[in-house]
């Protein structure tokens, strides 16, 4: 597939024209459909056949649809929905490569953001591991089976030595697989990596298209990146670099946007280090975002946005003490942001000859920068079954790091647990406190401090009810900076209990579950209208006679605020059967009133089949009638259809 | 009595134009300062300013950019290069004033404004005034006052992060910002949507529709509404905003809460059944109890359950 062809049909959605949209996703899935099915058909005919090049096929893709007469309070989604995943990948010389398909009409409404496609074309690297590592498996299988077979007599000590030695060599593979020069050359030395798939294991992240790229929490995560995306191991080194186009967040008009930004925005990241990401490593990481306002197309802006630069650095580690019972993580960072880029420049010859920097951000009046960083420590006691953790994390007042939206910054935060367990783990204890004090440079006028702990504790003994009980207390105080004038502190409390208990009797073949669950929240505060307490008390009562299973539960929910209580009540009836093995049928009815509140009276029916060279279908069908008795006209009924077909190949 | 009339018409007249030639001779320049973003002040605010040079001829300018504090006064004070202002309406551009010369008064406004970009919080007035370069005469002048007041941002209490959530309506739960401003009309806007099989919290609530929103909430506390869509197997991610209604304006930001919601009607920990009766359960009947009325996922992890059982 070209490059080029995919830029260009990229920049066509990035223009958020509805008109063009379904025009251009039709072929996509047309083609995408045609490789689905002739890949679902030649994948037997290439394995079954010997030509030298062979081709194998697998994949998933959900196919769901979604449509409904009125849509329920509070919801973006539009009456009709379609939603497509597929991800099928292609294996050629032992290399998978994958693509990811994701399509949906959800955002094809009037002032809607037409950026809910998203496509990549990667090579599969996890794919390959995990077919060495089955090749690995039926290697031993074989061994062991070879051993098994032959007669001792019939085979010489020389013969069985280089088998169990072949076997000592898988084993170790099976348990230390890994990308570095030394595994490689013994997989090589085994016959079971290919030269081409040894060129393929350098690459844990090929690709290009839509991908989610997580350096670390202060430097680059929760932006999608539609671009050009390397991982690159050459033994144990680590190379990485994702440069590519902003995705901008979607939100139809009258909802909120998370994350939002005006200007197009561009990234460009790298990180290099010893080892990868999720194990042992020393990474250096740089991002620099970049702002323009280069109109895709023939589309004018009335109004103009400051344009940002952003410089991100940093180094983050994990490694293991104390023969791995000691977990050690940490991380520091540092963002020099530019908020318009046309601002003044300032005449500062310290700002102005910072290496990097400089060139990169080109500081100006609006220009600042600040740190953060953590460092966290998880100590196994294998012995006593204790787990401990530690942590600290500092986010300066003036961290603004565009790569990272959700972060918050002006905060320091200390953290601590323990876990233990008793009695064949059927006890198991644990205790968590988390601090937390944001205004670290008096730069608010208010000062929050909060303190968190929780407390749980779980009983499993055998042949007695199962436990789960949870404390949640929870302290925040609102100073003011200037005591002289501490008007408006505030302190707020609030605590959380969750029981919830249950006890299983298998009698024959019938299997009795009786669960409870009570939970109950209180918030006590400084604050007129904000004390509040909600109790909730469930139960709920399973009975499973071979293929058929009926239950039943009832929900009892109240809640108070300024001597004034609401309560709920909540009753769900159901029962599923499965016939000729694999259809699966399940129906019920719910109900849910309360006092001067809505009353929703609703039924359901849903079945499962798989079928042959289609998937699991699935079909769900749900009728609800809503009613307000404190309005004469506010009757209605909600019916929604959804089904959805999902196949693994 | 020629000359006397003439004399009084020329008196009259100078008496006319005298204050016009005299604002004229002082305001060549109107200056106006934008509004400052709501709730924050940097120092590049200081020259977001539209001129206006009311003479016919282009004058070489620069401008003086000062900010004080209420209760302390003046703690910064900036001065730009020298430019043209050509007639009529200008708005000043950085490379035009550029490079500026900014001096603070004391270190702590200096260090705030380097690390955050902004002013701390506190009750500022700007002004911006247009001099001469020839002579330093000062050609206009505009002052504005601007609070800037920073929220501690909503704390999500419930859901926690880590519960398992069962009751089809569920009470959501956070704190009020600090200070609470008794100026504004302080409402809150959750938002929650679900997250599709391997997203992160951050790329959900960014790319995914709104499960549940509502942009009026009142209260610090909201019970999941009877006759919102219903919650479905699977995980959710959710914050919360607080807004001032008057003016439309974002005052603050939760953090990003996660929680996994599961029907009550599967309420048994799948972990524990293995333990609760590791013996004599059918396959079929355990996979038949433990199907979940909403959603796929569970599937694949139903099935290792049930070979974990077997085994």
């Amino acid at each position: 597939m070209p490059t080029s062809w995919m830029c260009h049909l990229h920049n066509k959605y990035e223009m958020r024209d509805q008109f063009t949209y379904p025009r251009l996703v039709l072929p996509i899935l047309i083609s995408a459909l045609w490789l689905l099915w002739t890949g679902t058909s030649d994948a037997r005919q290439s394995r079954n056949s010997s030509q030298p090049v062979q081709l194998i096929y697998s994949g998933y893709h959900k196919l769901y649809f979604e449509t409904t007469n009125r849509q329920r309070f509070g919801s973006e989604h539009p009456l009709t929905l379609m939603r497509w995943e597929l991800q099928p990948t292609v294996s050629a010389y032992g290399i998978p490569l994958s693509m990811s398909l994701f399509y949906t009409t959800e955002d094809n409404n009037p002032g809607g953001n037409a950026s809910q496609f998203q496509f990549g074309l990667s090579l599969s690297s996890d794919r390959l591991e995990q077919t060495l590592r089955n090749r690995l498996k039926n290697q031993m299988d074989q061994s062991v089976q070879k051993l098994h077979d032959i007669e001792p007599s019939a085979i010489s000590t020389a013969d069985r030595r280089q088998i169990t030695e072949r076997m000592d060599q898988l084993s170790d593979l099976q348990h230390n697989l890994d990308a570095t020069s030394r595994r490689l050359n013994q997989m090589q030395d085994l016959g079971l990596l290919s030269s081409t798939e040894r060129l393929a294991m350098r690459f844990p992240m090929l690709g290009i298209g839509a991908a989610h790229p997580q350096y670390s929490r202060y430097v680059m995560q929760g932006v999608t990146v539609s671009g050009f995306h390397v991982e690159f191991t050459p033994g144990r080194v680590f190379l990485g670099t994702n440069i590519g186009n902003v995705r901008n967040p979607v939100g139809l008009q009258g909802f909120s946007s998370f994350g939002a930004f005006e200007n197009d925005r561009k990234i460009y990241a790298g990180r290099v280090g010893y080892g990868r990401p999720f194990g042992r490593h020393f990474h250096l990481m740089g991002v620099y975002v970049d702002e323009s306002q280069d109109e895709p197309l023939g589309v004018i802006r009335s109004d103009t946005h400051p344009q940002m630069k952003n410089f991100i650095t940093g180094l983050k580690f994990r490694m293991g003490a104390l023969h791995d019972k000691l977990d050690l993580q940490g991380e520091l960072a540092g963002s020099f942001l530019t908020r318009d880029a046309q601002a003044p420049r300032i005449k500062n010859d310290d700002i102005d000859n910072i290496p990097v920097i400089s060139s990169l951000v080109k500081p100006n009046i609006s220009s600042s920068g600040d740190v953060s960083g953590m460092l966290d420590a998880a100590l196994r006691l294998p012995g006593p079954g204790t787990r401990l953790r530690a942590g600290i994390q500092y986010i300066g007042p003036g961290y603004i790091n565009l790569a990272t939206p959700a972060l918050r910054n002006d905060i320091i935060e200390q953290m601590g647990g323990i876990e233990q367990s008793f009695y064949r783990r059927q006890v198991s204890l644990s205790a968590n406190f988390r601090t937390e004090r944001n205004n670290l440079d008096d730069l608010k006028s208010f000062t929050r401090t909060s303190t968190r702990y929780d407390l749980q504790l779980a009983l499993n003994f055998r042949d007695l009810p199962w436990l789960r009980l949870q404390y949640i207390p929870l302290t925040q105080k609102n100073r003011a900076t200037d005591q002289t004038n501490p008007v408006g502190e505030f302190t707020y409390n609030t605590s959380v209990i969750n029981l919830i208990s249950g006890y299983s009797v298998p009698i024959g073949s019938v299997l009795s579950t009786t669960s409870i669950n009570i939970s109950g929240q209180f918030i006590n505060t400084d604050l007129q209208n904000a004390d509040a307490t909600s109790f909730l008390f469930g139960l709920n009562q399973s009975i499973g006679i071979r293929n058929v299973n009926i239950h039943s539960g009832y929900q009892r929910f109240s809640f108070t605020r300024m001597e004034s209580t609401i309560v709920r009540h909540d009753i769900t009836v159901g029962g599923s059967i499965r016939i000729f093995n694999s259809w699966m049928h399940d129906t019920g009815f719910r109900n849910s009133s309360g006092e001067n509140q809505v009353s929703v009276t609703g039924i359901w029916y849903r079945s499962s089949i798989p079928i042959r060279y289609l998937g699991l279908f699935e079909l769900m069908i749900e009728n609800s009638r809503f009613t307000n008795s404190t309005f004469s006209d506010s009757a209605f009924s909600q019916t929604r259809l959804a089904a959805s077909v999902t196949r693994s190949w | 009595m020629k000359n006397s009339a003439n004399l009084l018409i020329t008196l009259l007249s100078g008496l006319l134009l005298f204050p016009t030639l005299q604002a004229y001779s002082q305001n060549v320049i109107v200056v106006r300062i934008a509004p400052p973003a709501i709730n924050q002040l940097s120092a590049a605010d200081l020259w977001q300013v539209e001129l206006t040079n009311l003479s016919r001829v282009p004058i070489d300018i620069y401008m003086i950019g000062t900010v004080e504090i209420e209760g302390q006064g003046l703690i910064l004070e900036a001065r730009s290069s020298i430019f043209p202002i050509f007639p009529g309406g200008n708005r000043l551009t950085g490379r035009e004033v550029q490079p500026v010369r900014v001096s603070y008064v004391t270190s702590r406004y200096r260090d705030a404004v380097m690390r955050t970009g902004n002013f701390p919080a506190g009750s500022y007035t700007l002004c911006a005034t247009a001099f001469e370069a020839q002579s330093d005469r000062e050609l206009g002048r505009d002052c504005l006052f601007h609070v800037v007041q920073p929220f501690s941002p909503p704390q999500l209490i419930s859901p926690a992060s880590d519960i398992v959530v069962m009751q089809p309506y569920p009470v959501f739960t956070w704190t009020p910002i600090a200070p609470l401003p008794p100026d504004k009309m302080v409402r809150y806007r959750i938002k929650i949507v679900k997250m599709h099989r391997t997203q992160i919290p951050e790329t959900a609530l960014q790319m995914n529709l709104s499960w549940f929103e509502n942009s009026n909430v009142a209260l610090t506390t909201l019970p999941y509404p009877a006759d919102a869509r219903r919650l479905e197997q699977g995980n959710y991610a959710w914050f919360v905003e607080a807004v001032d209604m008057r003016t439309g304006t974002l005052l603050a930001r939760s953090e990003i809460g996660v929680f996994q919601w599961k029907p009550l009607e599967i309420v048994i920990d799948p972990g524990l059944i293995a333990v609760i009766a590791p013996h004599g359960i059918p396959k079929e009947l355990f996979e038949a109890l433990m199907r979940p009325c909403h959603g796929t996922p569970e599937l694949l992890l139903r099935k290792d359950i049930i070979e974990t059982i077997d085994d």
